[in-house]
């Protein structure tokens, strides 16, 4: 397990800018996604699935993964349960020293495909529950 | 040193047409998409630096290719990358096939972009590799 807090982590608004559609895009994208996550209940098991591993951010957060997209080029995902104040959350940064080299586009793309596959999981993993109907369109 | 795979002799590789159907729709995507790419793939001198930068590993798929590069996306999901030089008779050509025991689980769309944004990091990769040349068009436009 890495610890996060050591690592410079951005966002697609730091890498294209205030104005970033991408940023956009993807809170977008993982609002309609990020409730199907409460599902998880084995952390590591969802690393295994999608090739990533588990992170420690150390700030009170429920999990972290992060996952490799090319060397020095790294996905990271913050994920937060509700609770009686706030709705779940999911926070997508990225990491690496080859990070400028990609298109926000692009990166804003790989996350999303990867929650899609986190959710095959919480499908796989929860075949007797009715899950968010998210989980049946990835 | 991206590592390199020996044995290549039982897997299965498939193309988006046998993912999707026949009349795949993002196979034509790809294959328009491809076309501008391949001539700026020709200045790749080294296919295991190329697979080093993408997080990939070269490959013998033992077709009398130039190069094979195969990339993982998720644990049984893998992209392979077939790639030909152009000789007197033939225009350069790359082949994306796919493989893997959980691929069927991937939408045909999600394969095809993320394959796409692969050749665009090898793009970049030509880029990097062979600064004062005058490559194709498509190198600066990634």
């Amino acid at each position: 397990m890495g610890l996060l807090k050591d690592k410079k982590l951005i966002s697609l608004r730091e890498i294209e800018g205030p104005a970033s559609p991408h940023q956009r895009q993807v809170e977008m994208a993982l609002k309609t996604k990020q409730e199907a996550l409460e599902y998880v209940a084995d952390v590591s098991g969802l690393a295994g699935f999608i090739g990533g591993r588990v992170e420690s951010l150390g700030m009170g957060e429920d999990w972290a993964l992060s996952k490799e997209i090319y060397p020095g080029v790294e996905a990271f995902f913050v994920f937060n349960r509700a609770d009686t104040e706030f709705a779940s959350s999911l926070k997508l940064l990225f990491g690496g020293e080859n990070i400028k080299l990609v298109r926000g586009e692009e990166l804003a793309g790989f996350a999303i495909l990867y929650v899609s596959h986190m959710l095959r999981y919480v499908k796989e993993t929860n075949r007797d529950k009715a899950l968010p109907e998210v989980c049946y369109r990835v | 040193m991206a590592p390199r795979s020996k044995n290549n002799h039982y897997k299965i590789l498939i193309g988006l047409a046998e993912i999707e159907g026949a009349v795949s729709f993002h196979q034509r995507e790809i294959d328009r998409a491809l076309k501008p790419r391949l001539k700026a793939l020709e200045y790749v001198a080294e296919a295991s630096k190329l697979a080093e930068f993408i997080g990939g590993r070269v490959e013998s798929l033992g077709l009398r290719e130039d190069w094979t590069i195969a990339k993982s996306i998720f644990p049984g999901v893998e992209i392979f990358f077939v790639f030909n030089r152009a000789n007197g008779e033939t225009p350069p050509s790359l082949k994306v096939l796919y493989s893997g025991d959980r691929i069927k689980m991937m939408k045909g769309d999600d394969l095809a972009r993320v394959a796409l944004v692969c050749i665009n990091q090898m793009l970049r990769f030509v880029k990097a590799t062979n600064p004062g040349k005058h490559l194709p068009d498509i190198c600066h436009k990634v």
